[in-house]
């Protein structure tokens, strides 16, 4: 959510029914606009928390010129000091951030072991053979680092015309975005997902009549598998507000106003996603 | 008519009039004042310009392109010498203003636009998004106000319709036009005397209120902890919670939560009924209740059986040629097929849900989608909803009635399913520090349960019969209690509450096998129902018998020791779970290791006014929080338990469990080759001849035929 409508964007979230009590807000509203500073980020964003039995986890994130690309994460305890997430690549470390079950404890430096699943070759139909379950040694803050990246992915949004391709390549917020208006708001297909778009760029254009180059490049939210099950989208204060709630990764909410350029999500949660989604429609 | 709107400059910006004349007209100078423009484009400017203004502020398109076209190469004849930058600036305009034969608009008065909007707006990085503020424009030009919609129609905002309700549901006196003033006085003072009225009632239950009830205070303290509904939320919910509390029926009532649905999220309100309309609801239950527990014969006996389905001859085998008797007979004639076999009723008894007011059932919930919604009350919870809700997972629709589909099935609708959860959270995150609440003493209870001095008789021996009851059952347990708020209790320092030790739990554990709070002895109740069955067929024997009345009477008294040695004798073991007021630091569950998170609302500043807060992991969303003398819990979430990685949902079962089969009945055999069915078919031919030859009976032959056909099978 973005720093710079911090306070109003906490209340329009507050639809979830958690937010930040008064002093953690004061914390990460200055911490962050002095995090900004030092880092010359162009945009600063709280990114949500993520609960741990001994201290919760804050996460933040700013960008400098593109704000698809060169996101930067940081993640804080005690919602003033904030570090730089790491960079997580390996797969492996993925995988055991997807199959842990232990929820966070609060320590970046805790190790743990993560088992995992057993993979089988299988040739014609048949299984030929078993892999005994791998296990991997997993920091707890390659773990945050891996589930912020997956949650962010999966179900982080944006209202369709809030960032901007440039010809450059690089996206940017659009300064000309005025909301949706009342015809919109309530469509899914007028909801992006903030990450890289991973379909074709044609496919996301061809489902428009009215597509524009420059905004239609994110992939849109009708999109996501289950089809029609991973969000749940509800209009609040007299309908002028809409809220997108994912059921996918559950405390991941997003707010937009009605014609205005407000619009922001946050994860408040304990990191775990809904394997049981399928059954509970 | 240039002079005209130049004059409205400001006004008018979307004709290209104004723009249009000075740099043609006037080429030497680059940044002309308005003035000397008005003077100049009298003076200097050429007719074709004069042409052109005239064709782009009417709207007929092609035409004018034409006349614009023939009048400009008319001009063209007096051209001035080669470099001339008037005339090429003159040329280069009109090849900008040249008419799009799509929409009609022209790019000059487009750039024209759009360099006004720039200046007037002034937004910020406007290059980067230059292609979008064009269309932006573009597109506005089309949306005049005064022209779009037109005036006629007035469509209808989106948030005129909740606005509408909202204002409804608020009762507002509105001061309606030849209605008196006296009538509104009265109506006016109507609410406020019943209010006083039902203050004076609900005055000796005062004494048992133990949470606070007032939203906009908790709202407060909720805020603190970083949690709570949203602030334009809270108002309409205390006056949402005062309509209900106004209600005649309602003692009183408390925030209990939200649980948010897919479509639209339920605010929560737990209430205690007042004793009269639990005294009448009991009524209806324990009737229903006793029918329900009657033996399957008796209640089958009580109805009307229906008439066996009429079997015609033609279902006889055996008889063949039926159409040949006459009606009369047919009607007389018994089948003698095998009977259709009818669908047999299995005894089946459901553990009993407990009483209104008692038990699980001890609160009623009343919930809402949006806040200016009446209040709709939620069923009771029976046991057996409570087990199953145990092993599924759903998510909330927003809709009380639709269907919950799951396996195991769910017997009820969501608003059954929407009970149980409330009924399952408020039982395991309810906690309390220890010694803020105390169990009831004898003189209260007895105030609180036995005062039923101006009531009906009726009423007053089923609360006997009910506290004989629950006297049975204190022996075993007496989790099923009110605690009430001790008055003794000292505020402790925040640092010795921050461990679930110090914290106990203040509402009655729901049975996991039961899903009761007070335990209910099956075994009893079936030698009940067997006694009874017993004595039923006895008394219709006797009935048969035309006996006299009072050996009957005589039984049932007998019958009646012989329950109570029956108990005696077949005393099973109950079901135990964590009692009313044991720690919170004994809780376990397999699936999190640490079912209580404590947080403190300020841990660096603020130390003298900071609050504790006690976070459930085991239904993530239910709080509580202390400050102080207050301590109230509440719960804002998904109404999901937390599984580390997913729930482990009930397998279906083997298809067709119910008709069990072995290797033996499935035999595989190949089919008959054709050679195979040449020769079977010469056999039999063989045979008939060699039949025809003896001549014996038509029909034994058939019967033979098909024997001997299995036979070589």
């Amino acid at each position: 959510m973005n720093l710079e409508f911090f306070s109003e964007g906490l209340d329009c979230l507050m639809y979830c029914g958690m937010k930040l009590s008064p002093e953690q807000r004061i914390l990460i509203e200055n911490s962050l606009i002095a995090l900004q500073n030092d880092n010359r980020f162009s945009g600063m964003y709280l990114w949500g928390r993520i609960t741990a039995t001994k201290n919760d986890y804050y996460i933040a994130f700013g960008y400098t010129s593109d704000c698809l690309k060169d996101r930067k994460y940081f993640y804080s305890l005690d919602q003033f000091q904030w570090q730089l997430l790491p960079f997580v690549q390996s797969p492996k470390i993925f995988q055991a951030t997807i199959l842990a079950r232990e929820p966070f404890i609060g320590d970046p430096s805790m190790m743990s072991y993560v088992k995992l699943d057993p993979t089988f070759d299988i040739v014609g139909n048949q299984v030929a053979g078993i892999s005994r379950p791998e296990v991997v040694k997993l920091k707890e803050e390659e773990r945050l680092a891996a589930i912020v990246f997956i949650i962010t992915e999966e179900c982080a949004i944006c209202p369709r015309g809030a960032f901007y391709k440039m010809t450059d390549g690089r996206v940017i917020p659009n300064q000309m975005f005025r909301g949706l208006n009342d015809l919109q708001i309530d469509n899914q297909s007028y909801y992006q997902l903030y990450r890289l778009p991973r379909n074709d760029l044609k496919h996301n254009l061809a489902k428009r009549n009215d597509y524009n180059y420059a905004i239609d490049f994110l992939d849109t939210i009708d999109g996501v598998i289950p089809l029609g099950q991973s969000f749940a989208l509800n209009m609040q204060r007299n309908e002028r507000l809409v809220i997108i709630k994912s059921c996918l990764w559950m405390g991941m909410t997003f707010f937009h106003k009605m014609n205005s350029h407000k619009h922001g999500f946050l994860y408040l949660g304990d990191g775990k996603k809904n394997f049981d989604l399928l059954f509970m429609y | 008519m240039d002079k005209d709107s130049c004059q409205n400059f400001s006004l008018d910006s979307t004709s290209s009039s104004q723009f249009a004349l000075p740099p043609v007209c006037n080429p030497k100078r680059k940044k002309p004042e308005k003035e000397e423009t008005e003077k100049s484009a009298e003076e200097t400017s050429p007719h074709c310009s004069n042409v052109i203004t005239s064709s782009s502020t009417s709207s007929t398109t092609t035409i004018s392109i034409g006349v614009f076209d023939s009048q400009c190469n008319l001009h063209n004849a007096p051209v001035p010498e080669a470099p001339n930058i008037g005339y090429e600036l003159s040329v280069a305009k009109s090849i900008l203003q040249k008419y799009s034969t799509l929409s009609g608009d022209n790019l000059f008065d487009h750039l024209s636009d759009i360099i006004k909007r720039v200046i007037d707006e002034r937004p910020p990085n406007v290059i980067d998004f230059f292609e979008e503020f064009s269309r932006n424009v573009r597109e506005q030009k089309f949306h005049l106000p005064e022209r779009f919609p037109p005036s006629g129609v007035f469509e209808e905002v989106r948030t005129f319709r909740v606005a509408k309700r909202i204002l409804q549901s608020m009762k507002l006196p509105y001061i309606i036009e030849g209605e008196d003033l006296l009538g509104e006085d009265m109506s006016g003072e109507d609410p406020r005397t019943n209010e006083e009225l039902r203050i004076v009632i609900d005055d000796s239950m005062r004494y048992f209120v133990t949470f606070n009830e007032r939203v906009q205070q908790l709202q407060f303290y909720w805020t603190q902890c970083g949690f709570s509904i949203s602030n334009d939320d809270i108002f309409q919910l205390a006056s949402a919670m005062n309509r209900l509390q106004t209600h005649p029926s309602i003692m009183q009532c408390r925030f209990w939560g939200c649980i948010n649905g897919l479509k639209a999220s339920y605010y929560i309100v737990e209430a205690t009924l007042t004793r009269e309309e639990v005294g009448s609801r009991l009524v209806m239950m324990e009737e229903e209740m006793r029918e329900k527990q009657i033996p399957f014969k008796m209640r089958k006996d009580r109805e009307d059986k229906p008439l066996p389905p009429h079997i015609g001859p033609e279902l006889t085998p055996g008889i063949y040629g039926w159409e040949e008797y006459p009606a009369e007979e047919l009607e007389k004639m018994r089948p003698k097929a095998v009977p259709v076999p009818l669908v047999e009723e299995i005894e089946f008894y459901d553990i009993p849900p407990e009483l209104v007011g008692l038990g699980s059932n001890r609160y009623s919930y009343f919930v809402v989608n949006s806040l200016f919604d009446d209040w709709i009350e939620l069923p009771i919870v029976t046991p057996r909803q409570m087990v199953v809700s145990r092993q599924i997972k759903k998510f909330l629709t927003g809709d009380l009635e639709a269907d919950v589909i799951s396996y195991p099935c769910f017997p009820g609708k969501e608003k059954h399913y929407l009970r149980t959860l409330i009924g399952r959270i408020t039982a395991s995150t309810y906690i309390a520090p220890v010694g803020y609440y105390r169990r009831m003493t004898k003189k209260e209870k007895r105030m609180f349960e036995g005062e039923e001095d101006d009531e009906g008789e009726e009423e007053e021996e089923e609360e006997e019969e009910e506290e004989l009851n629950e006297g049975e059952e204190e022996q075993i347990e007496d989790n099923d209690v009110m605690l009430l708020k001790n008055e003794k209790y000292e505020a402790e320092p925040l640092g010795s509450l921050a461990t679930p030790v110090a914290w106990v739990h203040v509402r009655s554990n729901i049975l996991n096998i039961q899903g009761r709070v007070v335990w209910y002895d099956e075994e009893k109740a079936r030698k009940e129902r067997e006694k009874a069955l017993a004595l039923y067929l006895k008394m219709q024997m006797m009935a048969e018998m035309e006996e006299e009345q009072e050996e009957e009477e005589e039984e049932e008294e007998g019958e009646e020791e012989g329950e109570e040695e029956g108990m005696i004798e077949g005393f099973n073991q109950p079901e135990i779970g964590p009692s009313i007021l044991s720690s919170c630091a004994n809780d376990m569950n397999a699936e999190v290791p640490v079912p209580w998170l404590v947080r403190l609302t300020s841990k660096y500043t603020n130390q003298k006014e900071r609050m504790l807060l006690m976070q459930s992991n085991i239904w993530p969303g239910a709080f509580t929080f202390i400050f102080e003398k207050t301590c109230e819990s509440i719960y804002l979430g998904w109404g999901h338990k937390y599984y580390a990685r997913n729930i482990p949902f009930k397998h279906l079962p083997m298809v067709q469990e119910e008709f069990p089969h072995h290797a033996e009945d499935f035999i595989e055999a190949s089919d008959p080759t054709v050679e195979e069915e040449e020769a079977y078919k010469a056999w039999l031919l063989r045979k008939q001849q060699k039949d025809a030859y003896v001549a014996e009976d038509i029909e034994d032959y058939d019967d033979d035929e098909f024997d001997d056909q299995y036979d070589d099978d």
